[in-house]
């Protein structure tokens, strides 16, 4: 009995051992974790800036669909508008004021994973492959052995039908919603304020604001402390940026130096014509394709503005 | 008769025997609970240097004080062995750096409201280069080299920084026929126009101030994004080697002709000889700009600093061998690198942790590499973490600094407010004042 009381005691004591041990990891780890969870809010935050400027670029010339024309996607020309440096976005024929979005006013951006985007691919890496012999022989090989046939098209629609290829399915994935946002005011022209948050406020700035716009207050459940509990530890910061329609320089490549001569001549390839010989690839600009303009400059602000 | 308890020798040996195992296996066992706890509080701390170092890296891309910082606690000379807090604000025989106010730059630069637009001079900070404005379109000829004969004609008597120009002589031209009559190209005869009244001048001297005023790197960055970097003036005899000599055609050599003696501080690369003007995409897929260490320890000088602001760097485009591609890649990492201190009073058990960030320009593109270096004081063990980041520009870091003395500028777009200064302002005797904000009609969210 003296002898199995002993281990008892051995195996009890390296157990609570090796509890001690696993509780102090595991709370150490969660201890880091918490810490952690501050770095990815300021990740997400950054990656809200970039949303936002993506934003601005596509929406000055990409991005409207009016109720009244639903087949036709507009096109715009710029927050300045390209043409006539009048306040934009603008459509080829309509109104010429800026009532696609209004100087001094803000919209915000909840942030989340649709279910399928519109056009969707498949992930799948090769529809085709080449096939080869079982064991190694040497050719020739019966078809279709070694033969790059395209049998199956590619890439192939994740979608069995057209409309839903086309539409996606924008129901947002539960994990992703509810992490960051980002919100844009138009500060002039082509001047936005950016404010990127990380947490789920929604890109509300405060219960006020929520309260005045009809049925925000649902979706905190109509409870102020659920909002600015998650206003506390969500992480903010605002941006001031300047979108420029300038895209790629339509600089040419000289043809003469392929012919080893060191005086000018008419020989010159236009914008994105070069890269089709050899070295001369990298010279061009084709591989940089941009509908929207550029982001001139960006400038983290210190402090929160009075309008964002 | 009592029978009196004992052990025996064999029964004393097994429990000794016993007794020591228990003993062993207890130390055994807090010895690696010990090593445990040690293990996970140093990999612990670890992960709270490197989310430190993240945090400051962050920090770094978004406000710059490395290159720059405008804490007016900081005196501009500090005194010996310590940084100076401000080297990029230096100007040296008339150019400047990243940093360098407008408003003591370039006296060639300096704001000033013109009888027309095309006569404004100076940085405008409030100048958006919208693509409908005439005076922001290049006009010169984009198929010439800086060397060129002026084929398609002289460019220059329409856009220059110049509004009046002497065209006069025809020298310039025939200086690069070696051997007259023998070449009926280049035989051609050239037209004179006397003095030419130049219409377009306003770009030109953009080009120009930028190039003088912040260097190769801020230049390409308060440009827009389809500039063709020319910048041309009046002809001015003299070969690439002579200060402020230009092409036949007017180009300013020193950002026009790629080749240089020792460091490649001309603007423009080699481009396989093409020489022609360009945009910043063929100005930098072959070599790139960057904005160098200004604590290094190579450039004591005003003027050291502006001159390595002026280079282009080789580097990730070659025809070298793999060694020689290495060297480039970690030169460049050398000159370009500013490092962070995340904590200069830790205790010396502690890893060691360098956060690093290189700004540059490579194929257009404007990058922020942030790299967070740890070693472990036990292992010695290194590892690295890099990351591209995107944050504030050169011109939003510039915007973020006072114009007058050492200090942030505060800005709020608050109704009547009137934001101050910044390294972008004019002087205060320009005749430049900033506008206030107007009122707003509240609430401003739209949905």
């Amino acid at each position: 009995m003296i002898r199995r009381g002993s281990i008892l005691i051995v195996v009890a004591g390296v157990s609570a051992l090796l509890a001690a041990l696993a509780l102090a990891f595991l709370g150490r780890m969660r201890s880091d974790a918490e810490e952690m969870a501050l770095v990815t809010r300021e990740a997400q935050a950054k990656i809200m800036l970039v949303a936002a400027c993506n934003y601005v670029q596509e929406a000055s010339r990409l991005g409207y669909d009016l109720p009244g024309t639903p087949t036709v996607h507009e096109e715009c020309f710029g927050w300045v508008d390209v043409r006539d440096g009048r306040l934009g976005p603008k459509f080829a024929v309509g109104p010429d004021d800026d009532s696609r979005w209004p100087l001094h006013t803000a919209r915000r951006f909840p942030m989340y994973v649709a279910e399928r985007p519109p056009w969707a691919v498949q992930l799948t890496v090769a529809y085709n492959p080449i096939q080869v012999p079982v064991a190694p022989s040497n050719g020739p090989w019966p078809a279709p052995l070694g033969r790059p046939y395209l049998a199956k098209p590619d890439p192939q629609p994740v979608s069995d039908t057209w409309a839903d290829y086309r539409d996606g399915d924008g129901r947002p994935r539960s994990q992703s919603t509810d992490l960051s946002w980002f919100r844009l005011y138009r500060e002039g022209p082509a001047q936005f304020v950016v404010t990127c948050g990380a947490g789920s406020t929604l890109g509300y700035r405060d219960w006020a604001e929520v309260t005045s716009i009809g049925g925000a207050a649902d979706q905190f459940a109509n409870d102020h402390k659920l909002f600015e509990a998650a206003r506390q530890v969500e992480v903010r910061r605002w941006y001031l940026i300047e979108w420029n329609a300038a895209v790629g320089s339509s600089d040419y490549h000289n043809l003469d130096n392929d012919i080893h001569t060191n005086i000018d001549n008419l020989m010159i390839h236009p914008m994105n014509s070069s890269h089709s010989v050899g070295v001369h690839s990298v010279r061009t600009q084709s591989h940089c394709r941009n509908m929207g303009g550029t982001i001139k400059w960006v400038q983290r602000l210190r402090h929160e503005p009075t309008h964002w | 008769m009592r029978i009196r308890r004992a052990v025996s020798m064999v029964e004393l040996l097994i429990s000794v025997s016993l007794g020591l195992m228990i003993v062993l296996t207890a130390f055994a066992g807090f010895r690696a609970a010990s090593a445990s706890v040690t293990t996970a509080n140093r990999l612990s701390l670890e992960n709270a240097l490197m989310r430190n170092g993240y945090l400051l890296a962050n920090d770094e891309v978004d406000f710059w004080t490395q290159y720059d910082n405008p804490d007016p606690t900081i005196p501009d000379n500090p005194g010996a062995g310590l940084r100076q807090p401000r080297p990029l604000r230096q100007i040296a025989n008339g150019v400047g750096n990243a940093f360098t106010p407008f408003s003591v730059g370039s006296a060639t630069y300096q704001y000033q409201d013109g009888a027309s637009p095309d006569l404004d001079r100076g940085w405008d900070q409030t100048y958006t280069w919208p693509a409908h404005d005439p005076r922001a379109w290049y006009r010169g000829d984009a198929a010439e080299k800086c060397n060129g004969i002026m084929l398609h004609g002289r460019y220059a008597l329409v856009s220059c920084t110049s509004p009046t120009m002497a065209a006069t002589t025809a020298s310039a031209f025939e200086q690069l026929d070696p051997t007259p009559g023998a070449d009926p190209v280049l035989d051609r005869t050239y037209a004179l126009y006397g003095d030419v009244t130049v219409p377009h001048t306003w770009l030109d001297n953009q080009v120009r101030g930028l190039f003088d005023t912040l260097g190769w790197y801020g230049t390409c960055e308060y440009m827009p994004n389809n500039a063709i970097f020319e910048c041309t003036t009046p002809y001015q005899a003299g070969d690439p080697w002579t200060n402020g000599a230009t092409s036949p055609s007017g180009r300013m050599w020193a950002y026009s002709y790629p080749y240089s003696v020792g460091d490649p501080w001309r603007f423009v690369n080699s481009d396989g000889g093409q020489q022609t003007p360009k945009g910043l995409w063929r100005l930098s897929f072959e070599t790139a700009y960057a904005l160098h260490d200004p604590h290094a320890g190579d450039l004591p000088t005003a003027a050291a600093q502006s001159q390595r602001s002026r280079r282009r760097y080789h580097v990730g485009f070659t025809w070298g061998n793999a060694q020689e591609k290495t060297a480039e890649i970690d030169s460049f990492k050398t000159i370009t690198g500013v490092e962070v201190d995340p904590l200069p009073l830790k205790p010396a058990s502690w890893p060691d942790v360098d956060v690093t960030v290189h700004r540059f320009i490579r194929c257009r593109r404007f990058a922020a590499i942030s790299l967070i270096r740890w070693t472990s004081p036990v292992t010695g063990e290194l590892a690295e973490l890099s990351f591209a980041n995107f944050g504030t520009t050169l011109r939003g870091a510039r915007q973020q600094r006072h114009r007058d003395g050492n200090a942030w500028a505060e800005w709020d777009n608050k109704a009547g407010s009137i934001n101050d200064p910044t390294l972008d302002s004019p002087s205060a005797s320009s005749g430049w004042t900033p506008t206030p904000h107007l009122a707003v009609a509240t609430p401003v969210l739209a949905r």
